[in-house]
């Protein structure tokens, strides 16, 4: 075996060798027989200071195996450096916090300890030593990176052979003097000195072994760890030397939770160990269960649970960057709002169509009636669709009915809604019709809701039949539906908190103006508004960064509009394995309304009026199908005359008025009727609870009508009875002047000449009826110089009865008007 | 919400005069259905179509949902929620396989298992009705269905805190334990299972293309595809999928659906090699991989089953 060199860390190989335990070679020397020996491992006096024996000579027989000097006892190991030693300055800065620009006490240390020890290992580097293999010619090695420093250290500087006891303590002495010129304090320096040129060969003679031993030592402005043991002073149990039962070794974990318990426990009027109890009780203790079923709680051991001294002094420390509320969460809270978030909630979604998430919520917004604007009907529902692939908001439900399997279906068959009937729909709603082409119809494979609108049997019903699967998140868990959850919180930004009469979503405080009060909008203004920031949310521009590559490629624009629309052009999109058609859709999804064929189309019937057909006003629906004629001419027939049966079911969308489909039940067709009305206004604003609204309002009108209408018809025959006894009157009067009345003979004869000399009283067969305004005057003529005679004047009140002129207020005074014209006719000519 | 009516002995009668726990392949019922009283307080239930089957299934979490499309995928038949009877009764594939059934052991009974694992069988709550445990899923390849081609499969969250820390008060090991027994006694290999096993795209992708797994019905749709496939199956494997649907778009005047639906059929059915385990780019060659896939996952459950 070769010799080992200097700087090598060797064990013995034989217990009755005079070393134990791993030894630095520092010097090795056959020719003197000299063998210069350090221990490496470091002892500690009193758990306090750490420090390292003295190098100690040996001889090659004390060190060789049954004291023959052929075999050396020693075998050489592999001994790495300490973990602090193997840090440079920069992480020995960083690992103990020290302040920009300054040292920590670790590197200080070693910069001070190396000037100290400099003039024995000044600047010469050792390098040129090891070379050349004459140490004696080299000067001092350096202090710095000795890679293998030379076999004599001590020896041949300046003739000082540091290895002697007395010549290293005489030149220890005269280190002292130089660097302490304090008498008193160089007692001390000369320890320090010594212990560090101890330390020094035992690390190998490199700067690294002058680190101090603080790897124990907290950070500037950190908090001492307890790694291995229980800090703070031992127990009684341990004190008494019985193992296992050091104490609590406290981890980040256990001081979290005793700073929240401090914090939460600890209230007024609550001592400190009524919360340590507590703690304990919550936090440091098991669940048990006896024979009979019966749960109680058991604390843990003593030296398992945090002591009151801990609890003290950590619950004090109030560090407010720990998140311990988490720990007190429940497991449902917990899972909710602390959990980390390895992933997202669209991870798994490959294709559009895959998964479209639903929900619905309130508008947060009042309404007022579209036929009275001071009547308020209070807030809606909106139930929204989002395409999980990028959240593209593909349909929605809004109106005045609660969550419900109806709005559920309606909701589905607008994210279906072609791009003509969408054109339709922003025209009647007052918005730019070319809109339409952002408004994609996208068919989903997985609907994803909660349990409140979608898990019901009709619902999944519907679903089934348009191939459509259900999933249904975790009770009161909303968060695992975030897509829905996200789009009502961009809307209600977006739009519904900035409209009058919004409520915020919140309590109204004190001072605020009361929503309902505010409301000053119909329902379908704020829908207009709803599918306008629809649009917007869809083209908004998006973060680049999650457009992916390929599509940057294609220089698709980051909205959610665009790449939905990639993707689907390039077949990224899930499709219905039935192939269902549109109309197959309507027939599942679309609520039904009865109706009845009439002579003048299909007329709706109301739904709220028990077993008595009524029908909707105002909405007529006709059609050019052959089907719906033959049965509306049938409705022009008696009813025993009648084949069909005219009363069905009719498919209808009560948002959009102008159509509804009548399936035919023979055939299975859907047959689409239009309506025909000359009310725009009515077809653009109102839905079908709108006119059944309306018609509500009409009936009470019809009645006041109807009332009204009466009193005209009484009045104008009240008028006729009076003119009637006013002619009988008159009939009567005449016949009393004759000696006898005149046979019915008399009476009708000389019709033709009574009849004739009348209209010579007329213009045109109308009798002459002077206005009441017309004065009588003289026109003078010029021809005649004679003064015609005047006429005389008659004085208005002198003038007989006839002659005074009357104001026309009644027909039966206009009749008498033209008889006693008669009369003065014949008085007094014309 | 209405309450949950008690469950009976009657009650339970009348579930299994209605077939639940009975049948195979399309007439199969679950012993568990959803509904409205049944909801979740930790997982996402779903409920449809899985192929190749067109019934509702039903199942309590949406990792069983992916486990069964990939299944599907691997050409297995499953049934869910099936139904482990408390008293002695005929193994899972009784009446499958008429030729098989002489060889078929009885088993003794969910009760009689647990009585030996030394744990409770349960009741229904409130009752003295004994409970009726399920199996998430007895996976069977066809056509030859027996017990080397049918395997016990739970779906757990393994890696969750209350299977690494058993509470005395939660008994999930306790039926895995029972389960493990069960289908030892049935000859049946069982294995637990979570999505997280299979990480990456694949789970999602095949959710994907698991709605064109169907076969086309409509005699138009069945000539366009088999023209196509016939013209340019063999070719695929070299251009990308986009550029397959605007060939059939173009060249067979096939709708916009129907292009889509053919080219995912391909994709799902592996008529063109393509790896689901990595994210299918449609506008980039298919990377080769799938098929070997599918053989390395179904021989990690089966030894007998070769895919085509």
């Amino acid at each position: 075996m070769p010799d080992p060199l200097v700087n090598d860390v060797v064990v013995p190989t034989q217990d009755d060798l005079p070393i134990k335990g791993p030894h630095r070679v520092l010097r090795f020397d056959r020719s003197i027989d000299s063998v210069v020996l350090i221990s490496v491992e470091a002892n500690r006096k009193d758990g306090q200071r750490v420090f390292f024996t003295a190098p100690r000579h040996y001889t090659l027989n004390q060190l060789s195996c049954n004291g023959t000097d052929a075999l050396l006892g020693l075998k050489v190991i592999q001994f790495s450096k300490r973990p602090l030693a193997r840090l440079s300055d920069d992480q020995l800065n960083r690992r103990f916090c020290a302040k920009p620009g300054a040292d920590c006490y670790a590197v200080k240390t070693r910069k001070r300890v190396e000037k100290w020890l400099a003039p024995w290992f000044g600047p010469p580097t050792i390098d040129a030593a090891c070379a050349s293999g004459n140490p004696e010619a080299s000067p001092t090695p350096q202090i710095g990176h000795v890679a293998s420093p030379p076999n004599a250290i001590g020896s041949g500087w300046n003739a000082v052979d540091l290895f002697d006891p007395h010549q290293r303590a005489a030149a220890i002495a005269q280190r002292a003097k130089e660097l302490e010129p304090v008498e008193e304090k160089q007692e001390r320096m000369r320890r320090r000195l010594g212990e560090h040129l101890n330390q020094w060969w035992a690390g190998g003679c490199t700067r690294d072994a002058l680190t101090p031993f603080t790897q124990s030592c907290g950070a500037r402005g950190k908090r001492r760890v307890a790694r291995n043991g229980k800090q703070g002073r031992r127990n009684a149990l341990t004190n008494a030397k019985i193992k296992g039962k050091e104490g609590f070794v406290r981890t980040d974990e256990d001081d979290k939770i005793i700073t929240y318990c401090w914090r939460t426990y600890l209230a007024a009027g609550e001592t400190v160990e009524t919360a340590l109890r507590h703690m304990w009780d919550v936090f440091y203790s098991n669940e048990t269960q006896d024979d009979n079923g019966k749960v109680k709680r058991e604390w843990f051991p003593v030296e398992e649970r945090p002591t009151q001294a801990q609890f003290e002094w950590n619950g004090e420390q109030q560090d407010e960057n720990m998140e311990a509320y988490r720990l007190h969460l429940s497991d449902t809270a917990f899972q909710k709002s602390g959990r980390a978030l390895p992933s997202t909630s669209n991870a798994d979604i490959a294709a559009v169509g895959q998964l479209g998430a639903i929900d619905s919520s309130s508008p947060d917004v009042e309404y007022v009636s579209i036929l009275d604007p001071l009547r308020r009907i209070g807030r809606g529902n909106r139930m929204l669709l989002l395409d999980g692939f990028v959240n593209y908001m593909a349909g929605s439900y809004f109106g005045l009915e609660p969550a419900s399997s109806k709005t559920v279906a309606l909701t589905v068959l607008d994210a279906l809604t072609p791009v003509a009937e969408r054109r339709e729909e922003l025209e009647d709603l007052g918005l730019d019709p070319d809109l339409a082409q952002y408004f994609l119809p996208i068919y989903f494979t997985l609907l994803h809701g909660d349990n409140t609108d979608t898990r019901t049997m009709e619902v999944r019903a519907q679903l089934l039949d348009i191939d459509t699967r259900l999933a249904n998140v975790a009770v009161a868990r909303s968060d695992m539906n975030p897509i829905a959850e996200s789009g009502h919180h961009k809307l209600h930004r977006y739009v519904d908190h900035k409209l009058v009469g919004t409520t915020f979503g919140r309590r109204r405080e004190r001072g605020e103006a009361a929503p309902d009060v505010c409301a000053r909008l119909t329902m379908m203004a704020h829908r207009r508004e709803s599918l306008r920031a629809q649009y917007a949310h869809n083209i908004m521009p998006l973060d680049p960064s999650i457009v992916p590559t390929a599509m940057k490629r294609l220089k698709v624009p980051a909205t959610r509009f665009h790449m939905t629309k990639w993707a689907i052009d390039h077949g990224m999109v899930a499709r219905s394995p039935s192939s269902l058609d549109l109309n197959t859709v309507r027939m599942k999804l679309l609520p039904l309304c009865r109706g009845t064929f009439t002579e003048y189309g299909v007329k709706l019937l109301r739904s709220d009026t028990g077993g008595q057909p009524v029908h909707i006003p105002r909405l007529r629906y006709v059609s050019d199908d052959p089907r719906v004629r033959s049965l509306m001419e049938q409705a022009r027939r008696p009813s025993h005359l009648q084949v069909e049966e005219l009363d069905d079911d009719f498919l209808v969308k009560p948002t959009n008025l102008r159509r509804i489909w009548w399936v035919d039940i023979d055939t299975g067709d859907l047959v689409q009727l239009s309506l025909v009305s000359n009310d725009e206004q009515l077809v653009q604003e109102a839905t079908i609870y709108d006119v059944v609204d309306m018609a509500n309002v009409d009936t009470l009108a019809r009645s006041a009508a109807v009332d009204e209408a009466n009193r005209i018809r009484g009045d104008i025959e009240a008028h006729q009875r009076a003119t009637n006894k006013d002619g009988e009157d008159a009939h009567r009067a005449a016949v009393d002047e004759l000696p006898k009345p005149p046979s019915k003979t008399a009476l009708v004869a000389n019709k033709k000449e009574n009849r004739e000399a009348e209209k010579a009283q007329t213009i045109l067969g109308i009798p002459i009826i002077l206005p009441s305004s017309v004065e009588s005057r003289v026109i003078p003529s010029t021809r005649d110089t004679v003064e015609p005679t005047a006429r005389p004047e008659v004085p208005v009140d002198d003038a007989p009865d006839n002659m005074q002129p009357l104001k026309v207020e009644n027909l039966q005074e206009l009749s008498a008007i033209d008889q006693s014209l008669a009369e003065r006719r014949k008085r007094y000519g014309d | 919400m209405a309450r949950h009516p008690k469950v009976t002995q009657d009650l339970l009668n009348a579930w299994v005069s209605e077939g639940r726990g009975f049948g195979w392949a399309e007439t199969y019922k679950s012993w568990m259905r959803l509904n409205r009283r049944n909801a979740s307080p930790v997982s996402t239930q779903v409920s449809g179509y899985v192929p190749p089957f067109v019934r509702e299934c039903h199942f309590f979490c949406r990792s069983e949902f992916l486990i069964a499309i990939l299944f599907a995928w691997l050409g297995a038949w499953f049934r869910e929620q099936f139904p482990i009877w408390p008293w002695p009764h005929p193994h899972p594939l009784t009446g499958i396989n008429p030729n098989l059934d002489p060889s078929l052991q009885f088993s003794e009974g969910m009760q009689a298992i647990c009585r030996d694992v030394g744990i409770d069988h349960g009741y229904f709550i409130g009752t003295r009705v004994l409970y009726v445990w399920t199996l998430d899923l007895v996976v069977s390849w066809t056509p030859l269905v027996d017990v080397n081609t049918t395997v016990v499969v739970s779906i757990k969250p393994i890696e969750a805190d209350r299977f690494k820390d058993p509470d005395p008060l939660c008994r999930e090991l306790e039926k895995l334990e029972a389960e493990r027994r069960y289908a030892g006694a049935m000859c049946l290999p069982y294995f637990v299972l979570d999505r997280t096993r299979f990480p990456g795209p694949l789970l999602g992708q095949l959710e994907w293309l698991s709605s064109a797994a169907y076969p086309l019905t409509r005699p138009y749709d069945v000539r366009v595809m088999n023209e196509f496939l016939q013209q340019h199956g063999p070719a695929l494997g070299q251009d990308a999928p986009a550029n397959w649907i605007s060939r059939l778009q173009v060249d067979y005047r096939a709708s916009k659906e129907l292009s889509d639906y053919v080219v995912q059929h391909c994709l799902w059915h592996q008529i063109v090699d393509c790896d689901l385990g990595q994210r299918i780019n449609m506008l980039g060659l298919p990377i080769p991989g799938g098929r070997k896939l599918r053989q390395r996952l179904t021989s990690q459950f089966v030894s007998d089953v070769r895919h085509a």
